[in-house]
C-alpha cells in the first residue's frame, strides 16, 4: 500500500517534470521562432547589402578597366607572383604581342623582359634594368627606352603596396616618339637661331626678374671676359654697369616688365676693368602662362663705332673751332688790313693835292688803281666769309623796291657820263606797293650786277628791268601776299660763251685769265651775288653769248604790304637832297682829333660849311639846336656811341629828324653796317676813306661842286729839316702845303697832355688800356713825321695786346720815353718856325 | 542551479539506495519545485542543500563526501554528453585551464541564467596547477570531486591539496600536483 502511494508520488513527480519540460520546450520554441525571424530579417538585409556592394565593385572595376583599356599608354599590372593581373590593348600594341589583353590575364611574366628585349636598342640593358627596378621596388618615372625601330618609350614603374604588404606592381609605357621629335625640332630651331645670333657677333644674356644671370652665351662671355660659370647667379647690374647707367637700366627693366622691348646704349665693365660700349636690345622672357619671368639682352659691341663717333665729333668740333678762328681772323684782319690800306689810299689821294709832276701823277694813278683793286678784293673776301659763316640774316624790312632800283640806276647814270653807254630802265607798272624783304641785300645784288655790266661794257647800253613774275609761271600755289619779282640786268658787253655760264658763279673763277688781266676783279662778285640771292630763296641765272652781251636774271620773292608807295617813302631819290648850295651845312661828330682835322681840311677845300662835335653827347646837343643838311657820324665814341646818338637825334631832335646821317665805321663787317641802318642812319663809309669816297657820299645827298684847290706855296723843305723828323715822310704826306703841316703840328702839341694817361696805364701795367692808347697815339706820330716812334708805338701796342713779358713791354715803353722829349721839342721848334714865317 | 544537477543527483540516489531513499529525502524537504525536476529547467540552490542534508541524515554519510562523490559521477556525465568541450584536449591541465576562458563562456551562451563559480587558475609549472575556487554556494567539495574525476579521465595520477582561504568555504585554494 505504502509502495503504491510512493509510486503514485513518483508518477506524479514524473508527470510534473514532463509538464515543466514541455512548458520549457514551448517557451524555447517560441524564442527560437522569434530568433529565427530576426535572423531571416538580418539575412535579407545582409543579402541586399552584399548585392549593392557587389554592384559597386563591378561598376568600379568596369570603369577602371575602361580607363586602362582606353589609356593612351601601355599598362601592365602584375601580382606579387608576377602573374598578369591587368593589361590593355595599347600595351599589346607597343610590344607587338599577338593576343588580346583578356587572354593575357594570369600569364606569368617572369620571362617577359627576356622575350621583348629584341625590340630595344640595348636589349641586355633593358633586361638588367627591369631586374634592378623589381629588386628595388621604388617608384620610377619617365625613364626613356629607345627601340630598334626608332620609337622612344617612356616607362613608369609603380609598386602596389597595402599596409606595407607588397601586392604587385604596375608598368606603364608611353610612346613619346612624336613628342620627342617635336621637342627636338623645337630645340634644333632654337639652337639654329641662337647660333645665327651668336655668329652675328651678338652676345646674349638671360637674367631673371632680379637681374640675376641665368644664362650667358659664349659670345657674350667673350665680350666681357668672364666665363659662364663665373657669371651664373650674379647680379648683372652689379657686375657690368658703371653707376651712371644704373638708373637707365632700372627704367628699362620697368618697361620690360610690362612686356615691351627696348634698345639702349650703355657702358659695360669687362673682367679686366676696361669698358666697352654695347647696344642692348632687351626683350622680356615669358613663361608658358604668359608671365614675364626675366629678360634677354642682346648685346652688340659698338665700342668701335662709339670711338669713331667720338673722333668724328672731335674732328667736327676742331673743324668748327678752326672755322670760328678763321672767321675771327678775318674779322680781325679786316681792321688790320684796312687801316694801313686806307692810310695808303688816303695819303695817295692827298698826294694829288701836292702839285705832283706829270710823271708822279702817272705813278699815283697806278698806286691808286692797285690799292683800289686790293680794297675791293678784301671787301669781297670779307663779305663772302660773312655769308658763308651764316652770320648774315635776311631782314624783313618794309621798303620801296622800285625806288631802290631807281636810285642805283641813277648813280650808274652819273658814273657813266663819260662813257658812250646808254642806261635804260623798265619798271613793271603793276609794282606800286611797299614790299617786305631785305633791301640791303637787294641793294648789294643789284650793285654787283650793275658793277659787272659797267665793267664789261665799253660802249652800247645797259638795261635794268624789274618785272612781276606770274605765279602760274612759277608752278607755285599762289599766295595772296607773296609775289616774285624778276630783276634783269642786260648789257651789250663782251658776253660769255655758254660753256662758261656755270663757272662764273664759282668762287675765284673768271671766264679766263685774259679777263682778269683786262678787267681786274677778284672773281668773287658773282659768287657772293649768287649766295645772297639764294639766301633770300631766290634764283640767279645768266643768258649770254660771246660777243653779244649778257643778261643776268634774278628772281626774288617779296611780301606785298598792300600799302602804296608815297612820295615820302622814296627817301633815296636824290632830288630831295639837292639843296640850295648856299644853305649847305654839315655836322661832323668825331672824337678823334686827327680825323676831325683830316675831314675838316677836305670839307674846307670843297667849300662846304661844317661844324664839329667831339663826342656823341655834344653831337646830339648841337643837333637839337641847329638844322643840318647832312651829318657824318663816327661809331665808336665815349659816352654815347654813334648808334645811340643817331637814335637820340631821330627820336628827340626835331630839327634833324629827317637829316641824312652817314656812318663812319671802323669795321668792314656788314653787321656794323646793318646796325647803322637799324639805328636810323642812311648810309655808311668805312674808315679810313679816300677824299673821293667821302666826296661821292656827300654828293649823293646834295649837289656840291669841288672848288679848285688853292695854289700851294713852294715847298720850304729847310723849315722841316730836323734830325728827329722824317722830312721825306712829311713831304709825301703834305706835299709843300706848309699851312697844313703847321695845323697838324699844332694839333700834335695840343694832344701832348694825353701822354700822361698813356704813362699811367703803363705804370699800372694795364695792358689793355696801354694797347688802346698806343693804338690811338700811333697815327699822331706818323702825322708829324716821327716815323721811328710810330713804329715803336706799333710794337708796344702789339706786345701789350699779346700781354707779352712785362720786361719786354717795359723796354719798349722806355725806348719811346727816351725818344719822346726830343721829338716833342723838334715838333715845337718846327711849329714855331712855321708860325713865324 | 541547472536541472541536470538535480536529475543526475536523484538518478544516482535511486541507483545506489532505491527510489524509497529518493522519495524519503524529497518528503523530508520543503521544496518549491515539489521534487519534480527536468534537466533543462533551473532550480534554487537551496533545494540541493536540503536534499544533500537529508540524504546525509538518512544514509549516515557526511554531506561533504556525498558532494565529492556526486562531483566524480557528474564529470562522467559531462564527458559523455558534452564531448564538444573535450575536443583537442589531451590532459587534465588543458581542460582545467579551459574552464574559465572557454567552458564557462560557452555555458553562459547556452544558459544565460546559469550561476557559475569563479576560478583563478595559475599554471605554476608543468606538473603544478593552482586553482582558487570562489563561490557563495560553498560547494568546493563538489568541485574537488570533479577535479579528481578529471585526473582519472585522462589516466593521470596526482594529488589534490585543499586549503580554505576563508573559514566559511566561499574561497578555497586547490593545488593539483601531477606525478
Amino acid at each position: 500500500m505504502l509502495e503504491a502511494e510512493m509510486l503514485l508520488r513518483k508518477i506524479e513527480r514524473e508527470r510534473q517534470s514532463r509538464k515543466q519540460a514541455e512548458s520549457l520546450l514551448e517557451q524555447k520554441a517560441l524564442e527560437l521562432y522569434e530568433v529565427n525571424h530576426q535572423l531571416r530579417t538580418l539575412n535579407e538585409s545582409l543579402e541586399q547589402k552584399v548585392e549593392e556592394r557587389t554592384f559597386a565593385v563591378q561598376a568600379s572595376q568596369t570603369r577602371l578597366s575602361a580607363l586602362i583599356a582606353n589609356l593612351h599608354a601601355g599598362v601592365l599590372v602584375e601580382d606579387e607572383h608576377r602573374k598578369i593581373a591587368l593589361t590593355n590593348q595599347m600595351f599589346c600594341a607597343l610590344f607587338k604581342i599577338p593576343a588580346t589583353p583578356e587572354v593575357l590575364i594570369g600569364v606569368d611574366c617572369s620571362q617577359s623582359a627576356e622575350q621583348s628585349k629584341h625590340l630595344f636598342e640595348q636589349p641586355e640593358y633593358f633586361v638588367d634594368r627591369i631586374a634592378t627596378i623589381l629588386d628595388a621596388r621604388i617608384t620610377v618615372i619617365d625613364e626613356e627606352c629607345r627601340m630598334l625601330d626608332g620609337r622612344i618609350l617612356e616607362r613608369d614603374y609603380i609598386p602596389i603596396m597595402l599596409d606595407d604588404q607588397y601586392l604587385g606592381h604596375l608598368w606603364q609605357y608611353r610612346d613619346v616618339t612624336e613628342e620627342r621629335k617635336t621637342r627636338d625640332a623645337l630645340r634644333r630651331s632654337e639652337e639654329k637661331y641662337r647660333g645665327i645670333i651668336e655668329n652675328m657677333e651678338l652676345g646674349l644674356l638671360e637674367v631673371d626678374l632680379h637681374e640675376r644671370i641665368t644664362r650667358a652665351y659664349p659670345r657674350f662671355c667673350e665680350m666681357v671676359g668672364y666665363s659662364q660659370e663665373e657669371l651664373l647667379g650674379k647680379n648683372a647690374v652689379e657686375v657690368f654697369l658703371p653707376p651712371e647707367f644704373v638708373a637707365l637700366m632700372e627704367k628699362q627693366g620697368q618697361t620690360r616688365a610690362t612686356g615691351q622691348s627696348g634698345v639702349y646704349e650703355v657702358l659695360l665693365r669687362q673682367k679686366n676693368g676696361e669698358y666697352i660700349w654695347a647696344l642692348i636690345s632687351g626683350t622680356p622672357i615669358f613663361d608658358l602662362d604668359g608671365q614675364v619671368i626675366g629678360s634677354m639682352g642682346i648685346h652688340y659691341d659698338i665700342t668701335y663705332q662709339k670711338n669713331l663717333q667720338r673722333d668724328l665729333e672731335d674732328a667736327r668740333r676742331r673743324a668748327e673751332e678752326a672755322q670760328e678762328a678763321e672767321k675771327q681772323f678775318l674779322a680781325n684782319i679786316s681792321h688790320e688790313i684796312r687801316t694801313p690800306l686806307n692810310g695808303i689810299i688816303g695819303m695817295s689821294n692827298l698826294l694829288y693835292d701836292t702839285q705832283p709832276t706829270e710823271e708822279q701823277r702817272e705813278y699815283l694813278a697806278i698806286l691808286k688803281n692797285s690799292t683800289e683793286i686790293l680794297r675791293v678784293l678784301i671787301t669781297d673776301v670779307l663779305d663772302l666769309s660773312k655769308v658763308r659763316s651764316g652770320k648774315l640774316e635776311v631782314q624783313q624790312n618794309e621798303f620801296d623796291l622800285v625806288g631802290l632800283v631807281g636810285t642805283i640806276v641813277k648813280s650808274l647814270q652819273l658814273r657813266l657820263e663819260e662813257k658812250p653807254v646808254v642806261v635804260e630802265t623798265q619798271i613793271d607798272p603793276r609794282l606800286q606797293n611797299i614790299v617786305i624783304g631785305d633791301d640791303l641785300l637787294v641793294n648789294q645784288i643789284l650793285f654787283n650786277l650793275i658793277g659787272n655790266a659797267e665793267k664789261f661794257t665799253e660802249k652800247g647800253r645797259i638795261k635794268v628791268s624789274l618785272q612781276l613774275v606770274e605765279a602760274t609761271e612759277l608752278f607755285l600755289a599762289p599766295e595772296p601776299d607773296i609775289f616774285v619779282a624778276e630783276l634783269r640786268v642786260a648789257d651789250s658787253g663782251i658776253g660769255i660763251s655758254p660753256e662758261k655760264h656755270d663757272i662764273i658763279f664759282h668762287t675765284f673763277r673768271q671766264v679766263d685769265g685774259d679777263i682778269k688781266r683786262r678787267f681786274g676783279g677778284t672773281g668773287l662778285g658773282l659768287a657772293i651775288t649768287q649766295q645772297l640771292v639764294e639766301l633770300q630763296g631766290g634764283t640767279i641765272r645768266v643768258e649770254s653769248q660771246l660777243g653779244k652781251g649778257s643778261t643776268f636774271i634774278v628772281r626774288l620773292p617779296f611780301r606785298d604790304t598792300g600799302k602804296p608807295i608815297t612820295q615820302e617813302e622814296a627817301i633815296f631819290t636824290q632830288s630831295q637832297y639837292i639843296l640850295n648850295p648856299t644853305g649847305k651845312n654839315l655836322l661832323v661828330v668825331e672824337d678823334n682829333a686827327m680825323n676831325r682835322k683830316y675831314i675838316g681840311v677836305l670839307l674846307r677845300k670843297w667849300g662846304i660849311e661844317y661844324q664839329f662835335a667831339v663826342n656823341g653827347r655834344e653831337g646830339f646837343e648841337v643837333a637839337c639846336t641847329t638844322p643840318f643838311t647832312l651829318i657824318l657820324m663816327d661809331i665808336q665814341m665815349p659816352e654815347m656811341d654813334g648808334y645811340e646818338t643817331t637814335m637820340a637825334i631821330r627820336e628827340r631832335a626835331p630839327l634833324n629828324q629827317n637829316t641824312p646821317i652817314i656812318a663812319l665805321t671802323a669795321s668792314a663787317l656788314l653787321s656794323q653796317k646793318d646796325r647803322a641802318f637799324t639805328s636810323g642812319m642812311n648810309d655808311y663809309l668805312s674808315k679810313p676813306f679816300t677824299p673821293n669816297q667821302l666826296f661821292q657820299k656827300i654828293q649823293a645827298f646834295f649837289q656840291v661842286e669841288a672848288s679848285e684847290a688853292a695854289p700851294t706855296e713852294a715847298a720850304a723843305k729847310n723849315v722841316l729839316s730836323h734830325p728827329r723828323i722824317d722830312a721825306a715822310a712829311l713831304d709825301a704826306l703834305y706835299g709843300g702845303d706848309l699851312d697844313y703841316v703847321q695845323e697838324m703840328f699844332g694839333v700834335f702839341l695840343e694832344l701832348s697832355p694825353d701822354f700822361q694817361e698813356w704813362r699811367g696805364s703803363a705804370a699800372r701795367q694795364d695792358w689793355v688800356e696801354l694797347a688802346r692808347l698806343s693804338h690811338k697815339l700811333k697815327p699822331t706820330f706818323g702825322m708829324v713825321g716821327a716815323s721811328d716812334l710810330e713804329q715803336w708805338m706799333q710794337d708796344l701796342e702789339t706786345a701789350a695786346k699779346k700781354e707779352a713779358d712785362p720786361a719786354y713791354i717795359q723796354a719798349i715803353f722806355e725806348k719811346i720815353e727816351t725818344l719822346l722829349p726830343a721829338t716833342v721839342e723838334a715838333v715845337k721848334q718846327i711849329f714855331d718856325k712855321l708860325k713865324n714865317r | 542551479m541547472k536541472g541536470i544537477v538535480f536529475t543526475e543527483f536523484l538518478d544516482l540516489i535511486e541507483q545506489k539506495f532505491g527510489y524509497e531513499m529518493v522519495d524519503g529525502i524529497i518528503s523530508d524537504s520543503h521544496l518549491a519545485s515539489g521534487g519534480s525536476y527536468t534537466s533543462v529547467g533551473t532550480y534554487a540552490h537551496s533545494e540541493m542543500v536540503q536534499l544533500v542534508t537529508h540524504l546525509s541524515e538518512r544514509s549516515g554519510v557526511p554531506a561533504a563526501d556525498l558532494l565529492k562523490l556526486y562531483g566524480k559521477h557528474l564529470f562522467g556525465i559531462f564527458a559523455q554528453d558534452y564531448g564538444i568541450f573535450f575536443k583537442d584536449i589531451n590532459s587534465s591541465f588543458d581542460l582545467l585551464n579551459n574552464i574559465e576562458r572557454y567552458i564557462h563562456i560557452e555555458v553562459k551562451k547556452l544558459y544565460p541564467d546559469a550561476e557559475l563559480p569563479h576560478f583563478k587558475i595559475t599554471q605554476l609549472s608543468d606538473h603544478e596547477l593552482e586553482m582558487i575556487y570562489i563561490s557563495a554556494r560553498k560547494m568546493a567539495d563538489f568541485a574537488e570531486g570533479l577535479m579528481e574525476a578529471c585526473l582519472i579521465y585522462f589516466g593521470e595520477e596526482g594529488h589534490i591539496h585543499r586549503e580554505n582561504l576563508k573559514p566559511d568555504g566561499s574561497e578555497v585554494r586547490f593545488l593539483i600536483t601531477k606525478k
